[in-house]
C-alpha cells in the first residue's frame, strides 16, 4: 500500500485526497491545508489525519506519494519532497514561470523523487478514442483544433489576474497540445472584473504542426451545464469531445453517418472527480513501476505554460507573442 | 405587388428568380446574364422576358426591385457595376454577398443608395431564421446578462482557388455579420490562416475579435470541409447564462445560470424550416415585405451598411495576416444598427 498524503486542499485537492483514499493500491495517511478548519473538516469526512503545519504531517504521515495542491511555498516544497525521495503529483496551476518549473523538472533527474502534473481532463475514454483518431490518421491533415473550457469563478481566485491562465487555461492548453502538439504564437483578448482580474478569454494559437487552434476559457459560467467542447477537425474528418468524457463523434466529411461513442452508465465516468481518481492511479502505476520516464506530464506542464505566459502577455500588451521555446 | 427582377443567372440568380415568382408580394417580370445562352434559358424556363443588358432591361421593364446576384472575382467583383445601374434607374436592391470583393466600390454603392434614398439590402441570408431571431430576443431580453464571449464556427467544401483571400472574403460577410447581429461592432480583429494541404489560398482560419462593448468574439472559418454534417455553430456567453445556436435553424438553447434547467427549441419537421433554401426564402421575402410596407431605407433589416461594416471587419483580418498583428476595424464603418441594451432596464430593476 502506498502512502499518500495531500498538501493543499483546494477544490482540486479535496477530491485527490478521495481519490486517494477511494484507491485500493494506497493509504490516504494525511491531509494538511494551512486553513486548519479547512483541513480539520476534511480529516474528519475521510478518517484522516489532518494538520495545519506541513513539516509536522509529514513526519508523522511519513508518505511515500505527495499531492501537492497550490500554495505559497511550493516550488520550495516540491524541491525538498523530490529531494526526499518523495513522489509528487502537482495540481494546477503549480507555478506561473516556467522557469522554476523547469529547474524542478531539472531536479527530478537527481533525484529518487518522481514529479508529474495533474492534467485530469485527459484521463477519459472519450480522449481516448479522440487521440486514438487524430494519430491513427483518421481526421487525414490537421486543420484546426478548438477548445473550450469555463466555470464559475473558483474559490482560490483571490484577485489574481492571471488565474484564469495558469489554472483553467493550462487544462484547455492540454488537451489542444495532446492533438496538435507545440504551439508557436498566440494572441488573446481578454475580458477583465472590477478588480483588473482576467474571468474570460479568447486566445488564437499557430500550431507547430501546420494546424490553427484556438482556446476559450472564463470563469464566467456555471458547472451545471456542459463545461468542455473540444474539436479537432481535419482534411478528412471532424472530431468532436463534449463535456470531458460525455460523448465523442466522429464526422467523416465524405460520409452521411457519424460515429458516436457515448459515457455508459454502467462502468463509464460517474463524475468529473472520476477523472482525478483515474489520474491519482495512473501515477500510481508508475511509481509502483519505478519507470520516472513514463510520465512526461511536467514537460507538457512546462510547455503549456509558457504557452499562457506568451496569452497573458498578449492579453496585456494587446500583442501577438511568440511562445518560447521548450525546455 | 411588387415588379421584380434579377440581374445574374448563375445557380443563385436563379434561385432569387425562383423565389421571386412564388412569393406572394412580388411580380418577376425580367431576367438579365450578359451570356445570352444564360439569359435564354432562365427566361424560358421562367416565362419572362430576358435580356443580355442591365439598362435596356431596366428602361424597358422599369421594376421596382431588383436581386444583384452577379458574382465574379472572389464571388463578388461583379456586384457593383449592377447594383449601380440599378440604383440609378430608380430600382431597390437586394444584392447577394459579398456586397463587393472590394471596400471603395461598396462604398459607393452605400453612398448611391442613400443619396437616392433606396432600400439596398444584401443577402446576408444564414440569420433570416426563427431560431436566430429568437436568439437575438433573448440577448435583448437580457437572458444571458451581458455578453462576455462568443464563438461562431462556419466551413463548408469550396474547392476553387481564385484568390488568396477567397474564403475570407466570400464565405465570412455571413458568420461576420451573425456576430455583429448578436454582439454589436467589432473594434479589433486577429487571424491566424492556412492554406491546407495542395491548396494555394488560406483555406481555414481562426479570427479573433474585440467587440466594441468589450466582450470578446471568435470564428473558426474553413472552406475545407465538406457539408453533410452540421455546418455553423454560433454561442454567446454572458454573465447570466449562455445560449447556442446549430446550424441557423436546427437547434437553439439557453443554459441559464440560475438553473440547471436548459430551454431548448428545435425546428419543428411540420411547420419548421425545411432546408437551407428557407433562409433564402425568408431572407428574400422579409425585403419585398418591407418594400411593400414602405420601410425607410435605413430601418430594413440586413441592409447593405451592415454587410459594408462586415467586409470592413474582413478588411482588418487580411491586413492582420499581412502585418502578422492585432489591426483595428475602421470605426467610419460602424453602424450601430444592431445595438442592443441586453435587458439592462430589467437589471437595473431587479
Amino acid at each position: 500500500m502506498i502512502r499518500i498524503a495531500v498538501l493543499g486542499l483546494d477544490e482540486v485537492g479535496r477530491e485527490y485526497a478521495r481519490a486517494s483514499k477511494r484507491d485500493p493500491t494506497s493509504r490516504l495517511v494525511g491531509v494538511y491545508d494551512p486553513d486548519r478548519a479547512r483541513a480539520e473538516k476534511l480529516g474528519e469526512e475521510l478518517g484522516v489525519p489532518a494538520s495545519d503545519h506541513c513539516q509536522e504531517l509529514l513526519e508523522t504521515a511519513n508518505p511515500e506519494v505527495c499531492i501537492v495542491s497550490p500554495l505559497e511555498t511550493n516550488e520550495a516544497l516540491v524541491g525538498d519532497l523530490l529531494s526526499r525521495g518523495i513522489h509528487v503529483l502537482f495540481t494546477l496551476p503549480m507555478s506561473p514561470h516556467a522557469e522554476e518549473m523547469e529547474e524542478l523538472l531539472a531536479r527530478n533527474t537527481t533525484t529518487r523523487g518522481m514529479l508529474a502534473a495533474d492534467f485530469h481532463l485527459r484521463f477519459t475514454p472519450a480522449m481516448e478514442k479522440a487521440r486514438e483518431w487524430v494519430s491513427g490518421g483518421e481526421i487525414g491533415s490537421p486543420l484546426f483544433v478548438n477548445m473550450n473550457l469555463w466555470r464559475d469563478l473558483p474559490e482560490e481566485f483571490g484577485g489574481n489576474p492571471a488565474l484564469l491562465f495558469f489554472e483553467l487555461g493550462l487544462h484547455g492548453v492540454d488537451v489542444i497540445r495532446q492533438f496538435v502538439g507545440d504551439i508557436e504564437r498566440v494572441q488573446c483578448f481578454g475580458v477583465r472584473d472590477t478588480r483588473g482580474c482576467f474571468t474570460s478569454a479568447q486566445i488564437n494559437m499557430m500550431c507547430s504542426n501546420g494546424a490553427v487552434g484556438h482556446l476559450t476559457i472564463s470563469y464566467e459560467m456555471v458547472t451545471h451545464h456542459p463545461i468542455a467542447r473540444c474539436e479537432i477537425a481535419g482534411s478528412r474528418a471532424r472530431v468532436v469531445i463534449e463535456n470531458v468524457y460525455e460523448e465523442t463523434t466522429l464526422y467523416v466529411h465524405e460520409r452521411p453517418e457519424k460515429l458516436v461513442l457515448t459515457n455508459s452508465i454502467f462502468g463509464g465516468i460517474p463524475q468529473l472527480s472520476e477523472t482525478c481518481y483515474r489520474r491519482l492511479n495512473e501515477f500510481l502505476t508508475s511509481v509502483q513501476k519505478g519507470d520516472l520516464a513514463r510520465d512526461a506530464t511536467v514537460v507538457d506542464a512546462c510547455a503549456a505554460t509558457r504557452v499562457m505566459k506568451a496569452a497573458y502577455h498578449s492579453a496585456e500588451r494587446g500583442s501577438v507573442e511568440e511562445v518560447e521555446p521548450g525546455c | 405587388m411588387l415588379r421584380t427582377c434579377v440581374i445574374g443567372l448563375g445557380p443563385i440568380g436563379n434561385r432569387h428568380a425562383d423565389i421571386h415568382q412564388a412569393d406572394p408580394l412580388a411580380n418577376l417580370v425580367g431576367v438579365c446574364d450578359w451570356n445570352p445562352e444564360r439569359a435564354e434559358a432562365a427566361g424560358k424556363r421562367l416565362g419572362v422576358p430576358y435580356f443580355t443588358d442591365a439598362a435596356t432591361m431596366l428602361k424597358t421593364l422599369q421594376p421596382d426591385m431588383v436581386s444583384v446576384a452577379t458574382g465574379g472575382h472572389e464571388y463578388g467583383s461583379e456586384h457593383a457595376a449592377a447594383t449601380m445601374v440599378a440604383l440609378q434607374h430608380g430600382c431597390h436592391v437586394l444584392c447577394e454577398k459579398p456586397i463587393s470583393n472590394e471596400l471603395e466600390p461598396a462604398r459607393k454603392m452605400v453612398a448611391l443608395a442613400r443619396e437616392k434614398r433606396l432600400c439596398f439590402a444584401v443577402n446576408l441570408n444564414h440569420r433570416f431564421t426563427p431560431a436566430c431571431r429568437r436568439a437575438r430576443q433573448w440577448l435583448a431580453e437580457g437572458r444571458i446578462g451581458i455578453p462576455r464571449f462568443m464563438n461562431m464556427a462556419m466551413w463548408i467544401g469550396n474547392p476553387r482557388e481564385s484568390s488568396p483571400w477567397f474564403h475570407f472574403k466570400a464565405l465570412h460577410p455571413h458568420t461576420i455579420d451573425i456576430m455583429r447581429y448578436f454582439c454589436g461592432e467589432i473594434e479589433a480583429v486577429h487571424a491566424f490562416a492556412i492554406k491546407a494541404p495542395g491548396r494555394s489560398i488560406w483555406s481555414t482560419a481562426q479570427f479573433n475579435f474585440r467587440f466594441k462593448s468589450g466582450a470578446t468574439g471568435h470564428l473558426t472559418g474553413s472552406y475545407d470541409i465538406m457539408r453533410g454534417h452540421p455546418m455553423e455553430r454560433a454561442e454567446v456567453g454572458g454573465t447570466r447564462g449562455r445560449i447556442l445556436l446549430q446550424d441557423m435553424f436546427k437547434e437553439l438553447t439557453w443554459f441559464p445560470h440560475h438553473s440547471s434547467e436548459k430551454i431548448v427549441i428545435t425546428n419543428p419537421i411540420i411547420g419548421g424550416m425545411g432546408d437551407f433554401t428557407d433562409t433564402f426564402i425568408n431572407r428574400i421575402h422579409n425585403f419585398f415585405a418591407e418594400l411593400t410596407e414602405g420601410i425607410p431605407p435605413d430601418k430594413i433589416d440586413g441592409q447593405a451598411s451592415d454587410a459594408l461594416a462586415a467586409q470592413s471587419v474582413i478588411d482588418a483580418n487580411i491586413r492582420s495576416m499581412r502585418t502578422g498583428k492585432v489591426e483595428m476595424v475602421d470605426p467610419a464603418s460602424w453602424t450601430g444598427n444592431y445595438d442592443l441594451s441586453y435587458g439592462e432596464a430589467q437589471r437595473a430593476s431587479d
